[in-house]
């Protein structure tokens, strides 16, 4: 029978730990992917996806995911918005999987906004 | 490692098990793969949420939204709307009773949001199948912490300081307990978990070992240490099929991990546990008792001194914890004394949980801060009383314990407090009555239950609570004399004072403390053969007001016994000789003709 040592103990201790904040809907981060119709039509889907497959990773933080309704700007989406507790939100438009791991990379874990895909293409938004 | 968007929490407590959940659990596995969202979605069977009248129920995290009394018809819905399409389906989510339009998540309701939850921190929220999910929940962190960095003396000294009591009833002080097995000296001790949770309506210990049955694991390899055993008992009652299985297999997954078994994280300490299944005597709950059935002999009590700690299983030091203590153990040690016992009030420390019953909108499982008012509980947490009606008494600590009247709602939950009141904090089992309760038919219903299970060593139980419950089934069947309630009191007095267990000195309990608060409903019955609650079928009469009545027959139709005569258009007549009090014709009348006196 093996048995298990203090280091194995905590390193099963940090995996799970990320599964069980969701769950009491706590974690430090929140993502939400805009899921209307418009936002699925336009590829919201895999970009969910990819998001969830980034966050299988060993490494990354607790994250909540949740997907909410059209913000109105159809015609960019699909529309991602992340917010960091203390911080406002930010919106990345336009999202594709590509995107979306690099926003996770340097916005997700690095903390820094990834200014590119913030712009709306209209000054006035 | 997979992640996943959001979590559906269904319920697999006995309350929510028994009313469909397994269904529930299966449908929403099927329609999430169906609709392709297995792999953002994932399925989790907890264990007792708390909110038992509610289920079957479902959590939706991150959310935090509450769909209750689900059927299998209404999961594509829940599927479609707010898993796939996030929108929340406001038809089969909680809302609060009074009456707000809002739907409240989690965090917000009442029920929740009043309540401290730090032995259930996990009920509800892990899979209690799953090892590495406790694990992930801080699990087995303290066992490690006591191994690698304390002595059991340092341990003891820590419960010690924590302030802990025994949650079975008694209150004794957990690290002192410990602290007499560690002094007596033995080849070989014991720790045995005391599950046989017997109280009518008590079921804290069976959703802890349902809903996290690791932590009470953790609490007794901890309690090992402490006091140098390296063999642990679980005696679980067979009533209890759910935790008995859930039980078993947390043990083999800790075997598996080396978290049982010999030289625990390298230490010098090994230790393993083993399951005892009793037949389900209430008297199997005294700790002597209990150490009987385990030894394969009679359930019978036998004096004390020698207290367990010194003289126990096999004759052996041993110390017998309840489910809740030991479940609180691995939280003494991990955020230490002084967190612990800065929750509670000066003598009572940390939380309690309590089963919520009877006559209350929100029945089910709820941890409060000790000293919490009763009112909060019954009020903001329980959501008070229904159908209008008011709050007669609450009783607390089952047949060991007493009422405690209504002008007596704003009493602290503590353990002198309630004892003050003639109640006792007892294991948690909390019965909520409305005004249409008899004092003397709950009293009388104790006693029957004590008389049940009365062991019969000791003539005081044995005869005196027999005595006792043939003067109350005389004075509810209106046969009642003068000097009844007189000799009641002086049986009771002499039972607590001479009897040889715990359910002897305190089965005179429920009696006394009803007499106390209730006297005038007890003379009500023996002189006036009047039941004021209009409970007790020999002293009440129906009649039909014939101003009320419209002749309409229902009553005539629905009498089982055919009981009520007339014809239509008339007010019929009830031919006493032939009623038998069942009330059938009462509750559906529906233009309230049918008199109680």
């Amino acid at each position: 029978m093996k048995k298990i040592t203090l280091q194995e103990l905590n390193r099963i201790r940090d995996r799970y730990k990320r599964l069980l904040a969701p769950r009491k809907g706590e974690g430090l981060i929140k993502v939400i992917v805009h899921m209307g119709t418009c936002g699925i039509a336009s590829g919201a889907r895999e970009v969910m996806s990819t998001l969830l497959e980034e966050m299988s990773r060993e490494d990354v933080p607790e994250i909540t995911v949740a997907q909410s309704g059209c913000i109105g700007l159809c015609d960019r989406e699909p529309v991602v918005t992340v917010i960091r507790s203390g911080e406002p939100p930010v919106r990345y438009y336009r999202m594709n999987p590509e995107k979306m791991r690099r926003v996770f990379q340097e916005h997700l874990i690095e903390g820094k906004i990834v200014k590119e895909f913030t712009e709306t293409g209209d000054e006035n938004l | 490692m997979k992640t996943y968007r959001s979590y559906v929490l269904v319920c697999m407590g006995s309350g929510c098990l028994s009313s469909g959940g397994k269904k529930i659990k299966d449908a929403f596995v099927s329609e999430i793969e169906k609709r392709g969202l297995d792999k953002e979605v994932k399925v989790v069977e907890t264990g007792c949420i708390g909110v038992c009248d509610l289920g079957p129920l479902a959590i939706l995290q991150p959310e935090g939204v509450v769909y209750k009394k689900l059927t299998p018809l209404d999961v594509p819905l829940i599927v479609e709307e707010h898993l796939l399409k996030g929108r929340v389906v406001e038809k089969l989510a909680y809302r609060p009773p009074s009456g707000e339009k809002k739907i409240a998540t989690l965090q917000e309701i009442d029920f929740f949001r009043f309540q401290q939850k730090n032995v259930l921190r996990n009920c509800g929220v892990i899979d209690p199948t799953s090892i590495e999910e406790y694990i992930g929940a801080d699990g087995y962190q303290a066992l490690a912490k006591v191994l690698t960095s304390m002595s059991p003396e340092e341990v003891i000294e820590e419960i010690k300081k924590s302030g802990l009591r025994g949650r079975g009833g008694a209150g004794f002080p957990t690290g002192l307990k410990w602290e007499f097995a560690r002094k007596a000296k033995s080849d070989k001790k014991y720790i045995i978990c005391n599950a046989d949770e017997g109280d009518p309506g008590a079921f804290m210990d069976r959703s802890l070992l349902e809903g996290d049955p690791h932590s009470v694991i953790e609490g007794m390899a901890i309690g090992a240490y402490a006091i140098g055993a390296d063999q642990g008992y679980i005696y679980v009652r067979a009533e209890y099929p759910l935790a008995v299985e859930r039980v078993e297999l947390a043990i083999k997954q800790a075997r598996e991990l080396g978290l049982l078994g010999k030289n625990i994280f390298d230490s010098k300490f090994s230790f393993d546990v083993e399951i005892r299944v009793g037949a389900g005597a209430f008297v199997c709950g005294e700790e002597t008792a209990l150490i009987a059935s385990i030894e394969g002999r009679r359930g019978e009590p036998r004096p004390r001194p020698p207290f367990p700690a010194q003289s126990g299983l096999w004759g052996k030091p041993t110390i017998i914890n309840n489910v809740e203590t030991l479940a609180n153990i691995p939280l003494v040690i991990l955020k230490g004394a002084s967190w612990f016992s800065s929750i509670g009030t000066e003598k009572s420390k940390g939380t309690k949980i309590f089963a919520l019953a009877g006559d209350i909108r929100n029945t089910g499982l709820v941890e409060v801060p000790m000293g919490i008012p009763l009112r909060k509980i019954i009020y903001d947490i329980g959501g008070g009383i229904p159908k209008g009606r008011k709050l007669k008494a609450v009783q607390i600590g089952g047949p060991s314990g007493g009422c405690i009247p209504r002008e007596h709602l704003d009493v602290p939950v503590d353990y002198e407090s309630l004892q003050e009141l003639g109640a006792i904090m007892g294991s948690g089992g909390m019965i909520v009555m409305d005004e249409n309760t008899c004092m003397v038919d709950v009293a009388r219903f104790f006693m029957e239950f004590i008389q049940e299970e009365s062991c019969g060593k000791c003539p005081p139980c044995r005869i005196g609570t027999k005595r006792m419950l043939e003067i109350l089934n005389r004075i509810t069947e209106g046969k009642g004399k003068e000097g009844d309630i007189e000799r009641l009191i002086e049986l009771g007095e002499n039972i607590k004072r001479t009897a040889l267990c715990g359910l002897g000195q305190t089965a005179p309990n429920p009696v006394l403390s009803t007499i106390k608060y209730f006297r005038e409903e007890y003379e009500a019955h023996i002189r006036d053969k009047r039941c004021p609650a209009r409970v007790c079928r020999n002293l009440i009469t129906y009649t039909i007001d014939e101003e009320k009545c419209i002749g309409c027959m229902r009553c005539v139709k629905i009498c089982p016994q055919n009981a009520i005569v007339g014809e239509k258009g008339k007010p019929p007549r009830i031919l006493q000789e032939k009623c038998i009090r069942c009330g059938i014709c009462y509750e559906n009348c529906k233009f309230n003709a049918i008199k109680v006196r």
